[in-house]
């Protein structure tokens, strides 16, 4: 009975949330681009706190003492994006093959060599598209498979709940039916999040989610000022191989010098372990995987390694760690 | 003031441009090139609206130091997106991330190297984030000074009216925030419109932090007619923005603080002012922190290196220029 009325609390409370949450920020006058200006303190506070950072989740200490925890992730989203902006040009499509055909092995291979676990996320058109790829992780026995939407769309441009919920929800049934177990992590596909996001994941259960960049270490995510019970595992576009090693025309490609940037990533790692959070880095196979690049992802590993007290983890075994240590329900 | 600021804007309305003062829409980009037409009378009028005075870099600096530091960091935080009327999870956690992390961090930093900084706040910032206000205010040796209301861009306002209501609104809570009135001002995006710095005066500011047309303390002439505003210039290229940031030009940190050690090295050699403007969205990340620490450890192992606020360097060199402060 008592869990009972604890259920319909939560779920009224989650649907309350979820009208707050899509609430557009008050309009401005036509044409003013600037209408935040005259926003109240009060409109301000509800407009900006629709989804926000929570209580820390970083533990006194990880399994077996480690200092630091480090999550390695992949963005296996090939040419997902291009499917779902209908761009069917034949050159980029290569991109997206390259990630899946070369990319992803040399990866597999480094991870095996290295022997250090690793979450995918998969958005499901670049899966079907690839089949080999999710078998191939799957088989390695050590690996997260994990939802990124169903084709690496942008949910903000989308803006409708109805629509995200279905394509989040057919994402996830088509990842649970390939690798064989239902994922419990998201990461927000084309690295966007709506303001419906936050609470359909709730909805649907996940555990975490791993698109936000409040903090560099674990936190919980508020929803309209509410605690969700989603751990955040950040990101941070530093610490991603998209804006700098992107391939030249085909991305921003702000920094294309593999050295200069796994130095930049390598002080970033210094410092989580300084600190004792959390080192999670986020790479894509069609960028990291290029033959210039790939060594000094493996140099990182190794010289992670030569540290002592670190934990390589997937992003789900992070997350239901600092869940059970913050005393939150599984 | 007003009757040459008005003057400006009536030349500007007959060049083509969108001067009017209630005009709340952006410029249109520019596409005629009016400027051609303009007389020599019309190029002046414009061009010396607001102009560099007299150089106000005093012979020595407090305790004989030969260059003054200023360590500056703008809290913009939440008070972009939110200024253009966007609120998305991802973009406002991007700017959360300099209130919860950033911050927290540089003043770890600033306490472990014992120095003074000057942050230039949005009213906004203050507000969503108290807790970041008092930790700042708790040093007992940081300035707090003017960043806009909420980082607006009073070049695309242009409009004197609400800029006014603005930078009263943004004045009065700091005041109420930080527990006393800003002497300082810099300008959200370095921009500024026709009227602003007349604004600046009519608040009775001692000094700004905005303008680029020397790398040393100057006073400010509007229409040729000096402000007593002290100006502590800045530079995009002494500025983290536009390189460290992802998307940005030159995100590797070792190399963008090489190219700051070396403008401090020519400021010491000038014996002038090394002003460093620094984002806690940016540089508060830990790969960032380890080369902004060298940099000061850098200049601290230097003889006469006078660190101090903004507001202590405008006070000291309007003092040694003669001018009551």
């Amino acid at each position: 009975m008592r869990l009972r009325i604890l259920i319909v609390a939560a779920m009224a409370a989650t649907l309350v949330a979820a009208a707050a949450a899509q609430q557009p920020p008050p309009p401005g006058a036509p044409g003013d681009r600037q209408p935040g200006r005259k926003w109240t303190e009060e409109q301000l506070k509800q407009v900006s706190g629709a989804v926000r950072a929570g209580r820390i989740l970083t533990p006194r200490s990880w399994p077996n003492g480690a200092r630091v925890a480090i999550v390695l992730t992949f963005t296996v989203n090939n040419s997902a994006n291009n499917f779902a902006r209908g761009d069917s040009a034949i050159v980029q499509l290569t991109g997206g093959e390259f990630g899946a055909s070369v990319g992803l092995p040399r990866v597999l291979d480094v991870l095996d060599r290295q022997n250090v676990p690793a979450t995918f996320f998969v958005p499901a058109t670049a899966a079907i598209v690839d089949p080999q790829m999710i078998p191939e992780i799957v088989r390695r026995q050590r690996h997260e498979i994990a939802v990124m939407g169903w084709s690496d769309e942008n949910p903000l441009a989308i803006n409708n709940a109805v629509e995200e919920e279905q394509l989040l929800t057919r994402a996830t049934e088509y990842l649970t039916r390939v690798a064989g177990r239902k994922p419990v992590g998201a990461r927000g596909p084309s690295s966007v999040q709506s303001l419906h996001t936050m609470g359909l994941l709730k909805k649907a259960g996940f555990q975490y989610d791993s698109t936000l960049m409040a903090m560099d270490e674990p936190y919980e995510v508020l929803i309209d000022g509410q605690p969700s019970g989603i751990v955040e595992l950040p990101v941070s576009r530093i610490l991603d191989d998209h804006p700098a090693l992107s391939a030249p025309r085909f991305g921003p490609s702000t920094l294309p010098s593999p050295e200069l940037v796994f130095e930049s990533i390598r002080d970033d790692f210094d410092g989580a372990y300084q600190e004792g959070t959390l080192f999670l880095l986020t790479l894509h196979p069609q960028f990291i995987g290029m033959r210039s690049r790939i060594g000094y992802f493996e140099d990182l590993i190794t010289y992670i390694k030569a540290q002592p007290n670190v934990w390589f983890a997937t992003a789900e075994d992070a997350a239901r760690y600092v869940k059970r240590q913050a005393g939150m329900p599984p | 003031m007003p009757h040459r600021v008005f003057l400006v804007g009536a030349i500007l309305c007959l060049c083509g441009l969108r001067a009017h003062a209630q005009s709340t829409t952006p410029q249109p980009p520019p596409g005629p090139q009016p400027g051609l037409a303009w007389t020599e009378e019309q190029l002046n009028t414009v061009a010396h609206h607001v102009r560099a005075g007299r150089t106000l870099t005093p012979k020595i600096w407090p305790n004989g130091a030969r260059v003054a530091v200023c360590l500056t960091f703008d809290p913009d935080n939440l008070t972009i997106p939110l200024n253009a009327g966007i609120n998305a999870p991802l973009t406002m956690s991007e700017g959360e991330y300099g209130a919860l992390t950033g911050m927290p961090r540089i003043l770890k930093f600033l306490e472990r190297q014992n120095l003074p900084a000057s942050f230039y706040v949005p009213a906004v910032s203050a507000l969503l984030h108290p807790e970041m206000m008092q930790a700042i205010n708790k040093s007992g040796r940081h300035e707090v000074a003017m960043h806009g209301w909420i980082h607006e861009d009073p070049h695309a306002l242009n409009d004197p009216e609400e800029e006014w209501r603005l930078i009263s609104q943004a004045m009065s809570t700091l005041e109420k925030v930080d527990g006393k009135r800003p002497t300082g001002n810099r300008n959200p995006s370095w921009t500024m419109s026709a009227y602003t710095m007349g604004l600046l005066q009519k608040a009775g500011l001692l000094y700004d932090s905005s303008l680029q047309a020397m790398d040393e303390p100057h006073d400010v002439l509007i229409d040729g007619r000096s402000t007593g505003i002290v100006e502590l210039p800045v530079n995009w290229i002494l500025d983290d923005a536009p390189f460290l940031p992802p998307y940005a030009s030159l995100p590797s940190p070792r190399l963008v603080m090489q190219t700051f050690k070396d403008d401090f090295d020519r400021a010491y050699k000038d014996g002038t002012l090394f002003m460093l403007t620094m984002h806690p969205h940016v540089t508060g990340q830990r790969s960032r922190m380890k080369y902004l620490e060298e940099l000061v450890v850098y200049m601290k192992s230097k003889p006469g290196v006078w660190f101090a606020t903004a507001d202590e360097i405008a006070r000291y060199v309007k003092q040694q220029a003669g001018a009551t402060p």
